[in-house]
């Protein structure tokens, strides 16, 4: 007994200091941040040299934040931003599915394609150097991407997974002042490739009658508010008579619900088409407008996701499917798509269901890098999500009761959602 | 596996007491003096001549030392909080005001009066930058007045009309117009960058807070009709490039800055920016320097800074400390600045010396220098900073409304009842935090319902009534209160 308990000792001893610097560290700011919020803790009035009487403030932090429209503008940009969640994870698998087959293609039949394409690449880098102008840019991506493609052929998927997983292990700062540069309204390479198709199209658009593309427009609006409507008939259903689950039920009528809002926004475009194109197309000031710089930061969120851990995840998950279970689906006659639906994705449950917790928490607690490289939070704040928010409560304005309120609040829906996901998912994952 | 844990605590504790025991603080024979600092190569200059003068001076020897990479304003009151800030610290726009009611700062009223760095040695504009409750906090490294400055180089070989030191809007707007121009590659030549609505606000007798600071009245018919012609300036005559044109010469920014290429290069003719620009402007062939005041409806006024140092309360020798603030209103450390045009050298009385007037190297800025100081101390005005309200939360209000005007997503009339609400509710706030606050800011409303009273009236508001520096420079020139 006295020789454990001085193991025991012994034991401590040598976890202490990890054991004091996780207790200083992380618990008890953990816990001085709850005590925190129900605080008027403000930087200016309580520190050491001016030391204000710290009042408890009971839930008025709270109540100030849910009465305050800027948290509620700041959630809806958060929860917005979130939307590209199901966009890179389907991308993510696709990737993966892509890059877990082996490439057929000989490498002689790629060798001249990739010489000429380095050489087209070369030519093109050095007018840009010369002083050829920005509009070569846009020549060299593309002739960087042929080549990239080329050598992916040659050297296998290992070129496309390295190249796919970059950005990931790129600094956060580096890669989002890398798209202010592409998103640039006249110089960047992305106006720089729409400008053309945008002056093309406004040309079709105004040689053509407009009813034509209104009607084409309401066309597309209408059968896609049907095929929504009969969607969610179909999950509606499906879930009344047991036939499907919840949580499938669910998760198709978000689905429906998003793909269905982009197609009408699609309808909705070609019927307001004819009359913005009047004066011809302008690429979009991205970073700049109103209803462009979500959107612009969501894109460029979803090149980063998809390519990253993502897809390492399920590059894993569909090695580990036994292949019994596709030599069964080949007796049985499945086609390719047959087989992804009835052994790959089912197979896929535990993975998928780990990365759609991890991106929640993530989209939830996300937005402060973006916004303080890229946009500061504009414009008007369209892009400071709630972890901006609590940055700019808490260090530029120093009121750290209310900050910690936002934080906890944040932290609150955050271990809703999982319990959400764990609740509806688990279940359906471990069947 | 104990005995090399034990060895191993043993040799990071002795790491941990060689290093305190080696920090220059305790090492250094002399004292030392940290000063937080933005990076500008200049600061070896400042910080070689200070010691030199301290030896000529015959006071004590000391070391001062740049510590750059602590600015941010929380950093230095955390720091402070923990003992462990510079002795003296930078402050601009508001972040002294903050510092003080964070109660970091010292206050250096009698220091300043023994030493000769009063109000007297700078420009009085900037005083608001330098008192809090007229107890002196600081004094200015450098003063900044943000006139235009214009492509004067541009502006002769193009045979474009010379542009008027001190102009209305109309004469402005006439001359803009003149100058602006679609070019050959399709792109247009702006007259000016956007410089913010607010900087004319003061021009237009339209003030943020009222005389006694007590309540936002940004919501007044001069703002709104200052906002307007700015927007007109940028969407309706085409004359100021909008953000987004800016944003798109971005890509092609080299040395300097976006701003200060447009300028360089004549994409611009006129850049809202002080005399420090000439450090980056210089390089370009295409550039030679003009300045004018920003257009004004009631009267000219021009926003005036300063990048003050103050010491912090934990600074171990004050009085050595205090030197250097001594040393910034000297001869010495003003030749400097005006040297190397970092900005208007603190001390008014350089703008009379002939390095100023007609400086050697580049007589050519001679002329421009003179605006300048003309800028700051003839019409120049201090930031409207309420004691009732943190200064950071009122300018970002002001800048998320201004952006949404910029994009053009909210209308004038919502966005400044908006800005003026929510500005108002958070002096609330901060009265509801702070009860001390809460009965200074009772003594201000008993005072500002007789100056409303007076206003109704039509009688003369004694000037001492008057807190905000805006409102107080235009009842000086008998503008204020404005008559509708």
């Amino acid at each position: 007994m006295k020789r454990k308990a001085k193991n025991y000792i012994w034991a401590l001893f040598f976890l202490s200091p990890n054991l004091l610097l996780f207790l200083v560290f992380v618990a008890f700011p953990l816990v001085f941040s709850v005590l925190m919020a129900f605080t008027n803790w403000d930087l200016s009035l309580h520190n050491q040299f001016r030391q204000a009487p710290l009042q408890w403030i009971g839930l008025r932090n709270f109540s100030d934040l849910f009465g305050h429209p800027d948290f509620w503008k700041y959630l809806w940009n958060t929860v917005f931003f979130m939307f590209a969640i199901p966009i890179s994870i389907a991308g993510s698998l696709f990737l993966a599915v892509l890059l877990s087959r082996p490439l057929k293609v000989r490498r002689r039949a790629v060798r001249w394609p990739l010489f000429a394409l380095s050489i087209v690449f070369f030519t093109a880098l050095g007018f840009y150097l010369w002083g050829c102008g920005y509009g070569l840019i846009a020549f060299i991506f593309c002739t960087l991407a042929g080549i990239v493609l080329a050598l992916g052929f040659v050297t296998g998927s290992v070129v496309y997974r390295t190249m796919f997983y970059l950005p990931h292990f790129s600094a956060g700062v580096a890669i989002y002042l890398l798209w202010k540069q592409m998103y640039n309204p006249m110089y960047g390479p992305i106006n720089r490739l729409l400008e053309p198709v945008l002056t093309w199209l406004s040309g079709v658009v105004n040689s053509s009658p407009s009813f034509l593309w209104q009607g084409a427009g309401y066309f597309i609006m209408g059968a896609a508010a049907l095929g929504i409507l009969y969607m969610v008939f179909i999950a509606l259903r499906g879930w009344a008579t047991g036939e499907s689950e919840s949580v499938t039920a669910v998760a198709s009528l978000v689905s429906v619900l998003l793909f269905g809002t982009i197609l009408v926004g699609i309808g909705y475009a070609a019927v307001i088409l004819p009359d913005i194109a009047a004066d011809g197309l302008q690429p979009p000031n991205w970073l700049n407008e109103m209803g462009w710089a979500k959107p612009a930061i969501m894109i460029m969120g979803v090149w980063t996701a998809v390519g990253g851990n993502n897809m390492l995840l399920y590059i894993a998950g569909i090695s580990n499917v036994p292949d019994q279970l596709y030599e069964a689906a080949d007796i049985d006659g499945a086609s390719r798509w047959q087989k992804f639906l009835h052994v790959t994705w089912p197979q896929l449950a535990p993975t998928t269901f780990f990365i759609v917790v991890m991106s929640v928490i993530g989209g939830l607690q996300g937005g402060f890098e973006q916004a303080r490289a890229m946009t500061e939070g504009g414009p008007f704040g369209a892009t400071t999500t709630i972890a901006y928010y609590i940055y700019q409560e808490g260090f530029e304005t120093g009121r750290l009761g209310f900050a910690s309120a936002v934080a906890w609040v944040m932290f609150l829906m955050i271990f809703v959602m999982t319990l959400i996901n764990f609740k509806m998912g688990s279940k359906h994952v471990t069947e | 596996m104990k005995k090399i844990f034990i060895i191993s605590a043993f040799i990071l504790i002795a790491t941990y007491a060689f290093a305190i025991v080696t920090l220059p603080r305790y090492s250094s024979k002399v004292p030392i003096l940290y000063w937080t600092t933005d990076p500008n190569p200049a600061r070896m200059e400042q910080i070689q001549g200070f010691e030199e003068w301290m030896e000529e001076k015959g006071y004590p020897p000391v070391n001062l030392r740049l510590d750059t990479g602590n600015l941010g304003v929380e950093k230095i009151i955390i720091q402070s909080a923990a003992g462990v800030a510079s002795d003296i610290v930078q402050g601009g726009a508001g972040q002294l005001r903050f510092f003080v009611k964070a109660g970091i700062l010292k206050d250096v009223t009698h220091l300043a009066k023994d030493y000769g760095f009063g109000i007297d040695k700078t420009y009085r504009a900037v005083k608001d930058d330098l008192f809090v409750d007229d107890r002196q906090y600081g004094f200015p490294c450098n003063v900044t007045a943000s006139p235009l400055t214009l492509n004067a180089y541009i502006i002769r070989k193009e045979g474009l009309p010379e542009p008027k030191f001190n102009w209305n809007w109309e004469e402005f707007l006439d001359w803009c117009r003149a100058v602006s121009k679609e070019r050959k590659d399709k792109t247009r030549r702006y007259a000016v960058t956007p410089f913010g609505a607010y900087r004319l606000w003061p021009g237009n007798g339209g003030p943020v807070f009222n005389e006694t600071m007590t309540r936002c009245i940004v919501d007044s018919p001069q703002v709104k009709e200052a906002t307007e012609f700015y927007y007109d300036l940028m969407f309706k005559y085409k004359v100021m490039a909008t953000p987004a044109a800016v944003e798109s010469m971005a890509a092609q920014s080299g040395y300097g800055g976006t701003y200060f290429q447009m300028l360089g290069h004549g994409d611009v003719l006129g850049h809202t920016t002080g005399r420090f620009s000439f450090i980056q402007l210089r390089r370009f062939e295409t550039f030679e320097p003009e300045v004018a005041l920003l257009p004004y409806n009631v009267m000219p006024l021009q926003k005036t800074t300063a990048r003050t140092a103050s010491i912090t309360h934990c600074a171990e020798k004050p009085e050595l400390a205090a030197r250097f603030l001594q040393y910034l209103a000297e001869e010495r450390y003003n030749r400097q600045i005006v040297k190397d045009a970092d900005a208007l050298p603190p001390n008014p009385g350089a703008a009379k010396w002939e390095i100023f007037t007609n400086p050697p190297e580049h007589p050519e800025e001679g002329p421009a220098n003179v605006k300048y100081y003309r800028a700051a101390a003839e019409y120049g005005v201090g930031e409207e900073y309420s004691p009732y309200v943190n200064p950071f939360t009122v300018k970002r209000i002001i800048d998320n409304y201004l952006s949404g005007l910029d994009s053009q997503a909210i209308d004038i009339d919502t966005a400044l009842q908006r800005m003026q609400s929510e500005i108002n509710k958070r002096i609330d706030n901060t009265l509801r935090e702070d009860k001390q606050l809460q009965k200074q800011y009772d003594k201000a409303m008993i005072r500002q319902e007789k100056i409303n009273q007076f206003k109704k009236q039509g009688k003369d508001i004694p000037l001492e009534w008057i807190k905000n520096p805006v409102i107080r420079k235009l009842a000086e020139a008998g503008k204020w209160p404005i008559k509708e």
